[in-house]
C-alpha cells in the first residue's frame, strides 16, 4: 500500500469545519490550528468514520526562534494516509493542551518535548522531565540554549583502600 | 622456633604456610564477581568477553552478579549521563567492601566523543574512585581481560601500587620543576 498525504478535497472539508485552520500547500500539507481548536480537531480526526486517524506516529517540536511549532503526524489505516497537524506557540511561554485525553500513548512524547523544548502541556497527567535529571536548568534543544555542566554526584561511602590511595 | 619447623616432619611437603591476609587476597583476586551492568556499546564487548570464544571464566571472573550486594567489581561499560549518575553511585555504594571499579572505554574515561554534550559526565572518575582504566572505543575483549588481570595484580600486590604511585608523584614533581 502506497502511503500518501491528504488530498486537497479532504483538507478542504477539515478546513470547513474548523474556524482557525489554515493549510500550507506543500508536498506534505500541514494543517495549522490554534491551541483552542486543537483538541476538537484531534478528536474529529480520530473519531470521524471517513478519516479514522487512529495512530499518532510522531510527536515533536521545532524551534523557529520566534515561535515553537509542535508537530503531530497521524496515520489512518483506513485511508493509508498521513496528516500533519502543527500548533504554533509563543516562544516565551509555550503552552498547549495535552493530547493524552485523545491518544494516551502521547504521554512520554509530551514529556520529552517538555524536557527538551520547554513546551508545557496543560492537562497532562505527569508533566515531569524524562531524559534530563530533575533539577536540570534549561531546555537543551532550544536554539538559544547555553549550558554549564552541573557537578555530578559523588560517591561518599568509598572504601578504606580508596581513601588511602587518593594522593 | 620458626613456624615451619612446628609442622610435623611427615607433612612438610604437603603444607603451605601463608599469611591470612595474603591468602584472602589471593582467593579474592582469583574470583572477582563483577556486577552485570552496562551503560552502552562497551557492554556488548563485556558480554562477548564472557562467552566461550574469549572465556573470562579461565581467570575465575565469569560470575556476573545481577545484585550489587553480591558483587565486588563494578565495570562501568559505556557513556555515563547525568540521569544515570545517581543510580550508578547508588549501585556502587550498595556493593560490599572491598570493592573495585573499572572504567571501560573512552566514554567512561573522559566522556569519549560525547564529552561536549549537555548530558554526559566527563569521565566516571568525577563520580567514583577508579582502579583500572581500559582505553578503546570499544576495547576488545582481550583488552578487558588484560584490564582485569591488572586489577588482579593490584589486589594481590597493593604495595606495588603504592610504589607506582610514589614514582608517578616523583615524575610529576620533576615535570613541574622543569616547567617552572
Amino acid at each position: 500500500m502506497k502511503q500518501r498525504y491528504l488530498t486537497a478535497e479532504e483538507l478542504a472539508r477539515i478546513k470547513g469545519e474548523f474556524y482557525t485552520v489554515s493549510i500550507d500547500e506543500e508536498e506534505r500539507p500541514p494543517i495549522y490550528v490554534s491551541p483552542e481548536e486543537f483538541l476538537p480537531l484531534m478528536k474529529m480526526l480520530k473519531n470521524d468514520h471517513t478519516l479514522s486517524f487512529t495512530h499518532l506516529s510522531c510527536l515533536t517540536a521545532v524551534d523557529w526562534k520566534d515561535t515553537i511549532d509542535v508537530v503531530y503526524y497521524l496515520f489512518s489505516e483506513l485511508l493509508g494516509a498521513y496528516v500533519v497537524v502543527k500548533v504554533k506557540t509563543i516562544r516565551n511561554h509555550p503552552e498547549i493542551p495535552s493530547v493524552t485525553s485523545v491518544f494516551p500513548g502521547a504521554e512520554f512524547e509530551e514529556r520529552e518535548v517538555y524536557d527538551l523544548m520547554g513546551v508545557r502541556f496543560t492537562g497532562h497527567p505527569d508533566m515531569r522531565r524524562i531524559l534530563m535529571p530533575e533539577g536540570f536548568k534549561g531546555h537543551p534543544l532550544r536554539k538559544d540554549f547555553t549550558y554549564k555542566k552541573p557537578a555530578p554526584p559523588k560517591a561518599t561511602r568509598v572504601g578504606e583502600i580508596e581513601k588511602e590511595a587518593d594522593l | 622456633m620458626e613456624l615451619k619447623d612446628r609442622v610435623p616432619e611427615s607433612l612438610r611437603n604437603n603444607v603451605l604456610i601463608v599469611k591470612v591476609d595474603e591468602l584472602f587476597r589471593w582467593a579474592h583476586a582469583n574470583s572477582i564477581w563483577p556486577l552485570s551492568s552496562g551503560l552502552a556499546c562497551c557492554a556488548i564487548e563485556m558480554m562477548s568477553t564472557a562467552t566461550a570464544r574469549f572465556d573470562l571464566s579461565r581467570f575465575g571472573y565469569e560470575v556476573f552478579r545481577p545484585c550489587p550486594r553480591q558483587a565486588d567489581l563494578l565495570i562501568v561499560a559505556g557513556t555515563l549521563t547525568y540521569k544515570m549518575a545517581d543510580p550508578i553511585v547508588r549501585l556502587y555504594e550498595e556493593m560490599p567492601e572491598p570493592k573495585y571499579v573499572i572504567a571501560m572505554g573512552s566514554c567512561a574515561i573522559v566522556g569519549g566523543p560525547f564529552a561536549d554534550s549537555y548530558s554526559v559526565v566527563e569521565g566516571i572518575d568525577e563520580v567514583l574512585p577508579v582502579d583500572v582504566y581500559i582505553p578503546g572505543c570499544p576495547p576488545r575483549p582481550e583488552a578487558l581481560i588484560d584490564g582485569m588481570l591488572k586489577l588482579r595484580e593490584k589486589i594481590m600486590h597493593p604495595e606495588r601500587v603504592a610504589e607506582e604511585r610514589a614514582k608517578w608523584a616523583e615524575r610529576k614533581k620533576e615535570r613541574e620543576a622543569k616547567q617552572a
